[in-house]
């Protein structure tokens, strides 16, 4: 017997999104002393909180295995807390808003692709206490989600930066600290502090379990040590699915992401969204598993367990015949959905919409 | 709700495959921050803690967490949560019935009486809040910590929201008509249906659509109301309804992002002091009281308001409003005659009775 083919589908959702399309490639914003070595030579003076031994030991563990272990790593996370604030930043771009942090003490800003943009934008890094500064964009890695920003205010000031990490020195199951501005900055709330442990380590990708919402996009993963080894950039439907983009996807291009260059991915994904999760239905249809709160779908009324099998005159066999159709449309445009549930057939009007309005 | 319930999957997104563990370093899922092992940890935290610790149920069902705070049976908890009659589930597998003495409503903290003696009560800390970095941990009725984290922002005031019914409404007579009610919304739950006109809110008339919102933007999400409702075939009844937040308008990313992980408290704003923490804690699992690495209580969660931020009021906030609980000076007011509820009109909304018929 035919049995569909179960694709279940999953997405993962950008903690910030602006709108990227577009590839203009201005003049390069260039600072005689943009290379990444002159910026690592100024390592010494970047804030850095070396473990002590006992705490090097401990968190090399398993797992803490009593009080003493507990408060070991207690002070030493209020220690990094404390001392690493003053590098993480909020950015703004128009309305929309992320997080950064700065890298060097001319103020190279480290920040996710989707949250920087196109190269040569105006942005506004806000700093923990609300003070704001002017910035320039520079280049982005749309692929793997890397972008940076140069702070344009205060020529001269020497800025308290971060060091960047090198991904060899990084395991899963070290422990992290994610800093940001979840939901983008708030008056009166300072950088937002989550600890967690890598979950795995890829070579493109790091996975925590730090929690993060957006308006972190772009805000820093740091070691024990403080040291950079992460930027947030999306998050899947369990609290402990976060992403970050690792270190060496900044150090390795630095050149290239410093001299305003833009590259990889450029997302052709339509803008149109319905909100249903599912799978192929055996008997043909694409079966509901979920409806997210807010969505077109929900509101229409449309539910678990339901199988779609045409929406307009487009017959629905599999789930990607869905994607597709729906991706053909415009966010606003109305769709009639034909939904077979409990043996009874059911249509539902339904108002796409578009999955970056906010 | 499920993992899968919450997924957040688009029908035109890019398919992305799953990290897994075959091409790349994973930890052990207990070795999670927040997994078996590293809970272990913190087993001898909560040893004393989770004696004084409750389990708080609404109708027999999971509502909150609560602690003994006397010996003879003051029980502090979240008091939205309550909309039903009161039972203590306690460490020593013993149940008790629980009467609500106090309610403070900016708090949305609650003092239950169960009928105890003798019984095991926390230990308040000292001095100022944890500082931003240190642990904090979640006690229960059990032996594990039911949440670890660490504190991520220092105390600072959570502005109030709006509540809402979940409904559209269109000028009508003896009051507004509803028009649509939303899913998953306050009015769903109570059966309102369209075709509804609501006259009157906790006895204050309503005759107008203006009036009506007005008179609702006055309440939060958690708290509920009694309406007065005119079905289209003539019933009168008295509907009461708990609000909810503002629903996510079509694509806001935000408020859909927030529910990613797990369920939130239903009143998670307008509070005058909290610390914020990054434990991962059901909005049933608050209520409870959150606790320094000595085991003193430096807190009490009184909100799952995000994915990455649980609330927690600040213990020396909590001992300001103690006393006023316990001697009954924020009684919360007995259920009176429905009648004068109903003829009611000057608007003193907030002495309506919290466990109306």
């Amino acid at each position: 017997m035919l049995r569909g083919r179960r694709s279940r589908v999953l997405a993962f959702v950008a903690l910030f999104s602006v709108s990227l399309i577009g590839f203009a490639r201005p003049d390069a914003l260039l600072a005689d002393d943009s290379g990444l070595e002159a910026v690592l030579a100024d390592v010494e003076d970047a804030i850095l909180i070396e473990p002590s031994e006992d705490v090097t030991k401990v968190l090399a563990q398993n797992a803490p295995r009593s009080i003493d272990d507990l408060k070991l790593i207690e002070e030493h996370v209020a220690a990094l807390a404390k001392r690493l604030e003053p590098c993480v930043v909020g950015v703004r771009i128009g309305s929309a808003q992320g997080s950064g942090v700065i890298v060097s003490k001319d103020g190279y800003v480290l920040t996710a692709a989707h949250v920087s943009g196109k190269p040569d934008r105006n942005v506004t890094l806000i700093l923990p206490d609300g003070r704001e500064v002017k910035g320039k964009t520079l280049g982005a890695n749309r692929g793997i989600d890397a972008g940076m920003i140069k702070i344009t205010s205060n020529a001269g000031k020497v800025w308290p930066f971060a060091a960047m990490a090198d991904i060899d020195d990084v395991d899963a199951g070290d422990w992290t600290l994610a800093i940001g501005h979840p939901g983008g900055f708030k008056k009166g709330r300072r950088p937002v502090v989550r600890l967690g442990r890598i979950v795995v380590k890829r070579r493109n990708v790091l996975q925590t379990d730090n929690a993060l919402v957006g308006g972190d996009s772009g805000g820093p993963l740091f070691d024990a040590s403080g040291r950079v080894i992460g930027i947030h950039s999306r998050i899947g439907p369990s609290i402990t699915w976060n992403f970050h983009v690792p270190i060496s996807a900044f150090t390795e291009d630095w050149e290239r992401l410093a001299s305003a260059d833009e590259w990889g991915g450029g997302s052709t994904r339509s803008p149109t969204v319905l909100g249903v999760n599912g799978e192929d239905h055996p008997d043909g249809g694409a079966l509901v598993t979920g409806t997210p709160d807010g969505f077109p779908a929900q509101v229409a009324g449309i539910q678990n367990g339901d199988v779609i099998t045409q929406v307009d005159d487009e017959t629905i066999k599999r789930f990607t015949d869905l994607s597709e159709y729906v991706g053909k449309q415009k966010p606003g445009d109305k769709v009639r959905v034909v939904v077979r549930r409990d043996g009874k057939t059911i249509e539902f009007e339904v108002t796409l919409a578009d999955r970056n309005e906010r | 709700m499920t993992r899968s319930s919450l997924a957040l999957v688009l029908a035109t997104a890019a398919a992305l495959s799953l990290p897994t563990a075959a091409s790349a370093q994973s930890l052990a899922r207990n070795q999670f921050r927040s997994g078996a092992l590293v809970r272990a940890a913190f087993r001898p935290v909560v040893e004393e803690a989770s004696l004084a610790t409750v389990r708080v149920k609404v109708a027999g069902k999971k509502a909150a967490l609560g602690f003994v705070v006397s010996s003879d049976g003051h029980v502090l908890t979240k008091a939205s949560e309550l909309d039903g009659p009161v039972t203590c589930h306690t460490s020593e597998g013993l149940d008790f019935d629980a009467d609500v003495v106090g309610i403070h409503q900016p708090t949305d903290l609650a003092l239950l009486k169960i009928d105890g003696a003798n019984l095991p009560i926390v230990e308040w800390a000292e001095g100022k809040d944890p500082a931003v970095g240190r642990w904090v941990v979640s006690s229960a009725p059990v032996e594990d910590p039911v949440a670890v984290g660490i504190v991520s922002v220092d105390r600072r005031r959570i502005p109030k929201t709006r509540g809402v019914l979940g409904i559209q409404i269109e000028e009508d007579e003896p009051g507004p008509r509803i028009t649509q009610i939303f899913p998953n919304s306050g009015a769903e739950k109570a059966d309102l249906l369209a075709g509804d006109k609501i006259s009157s809110v906790n006895g204050k008339k309503t005759p107008t659509r203006k009036e009506l919102v007005e008179t609702l933007a006055k309440y939060g999400p958690g708290e509920s109301v009694e309406l007065r409702v005119h079905a289209e075939d003539g019933d009168e009844s008295k509907v009461r309804v708990t609000l909810g937040h503002p629903l996510p308008n079509l694509l806001n990313r935000g408020a859909m992002q927030n529910r990613m992980g797990g369920d939130l408290s239903t009143r998670r704003a307008g509070f005058p002091f909290v610390l914020q923490h990054d434990s991962y804690l059901d909005p049933e699992d608050c209520g409870g009281p959150l606790l320094d690495l000595d085991g003193r209580v430096v807190g009490v969660n009184i909100a799952r308001a995000g994915r990455t931020e649980t609330y927690a009021l600040p213990t020396s906030e909590v001992r300001k409003v103690l006393p006023d609980l316990i001697t009954g000076k924020l009684a919360p007011p007995k259920p009176r005659d429905a009648d004068a509820i109903e003829t009611k009109t000057d608007g003193d909304d907030a002495k309506v009775p919290r466990k109306g018929a």
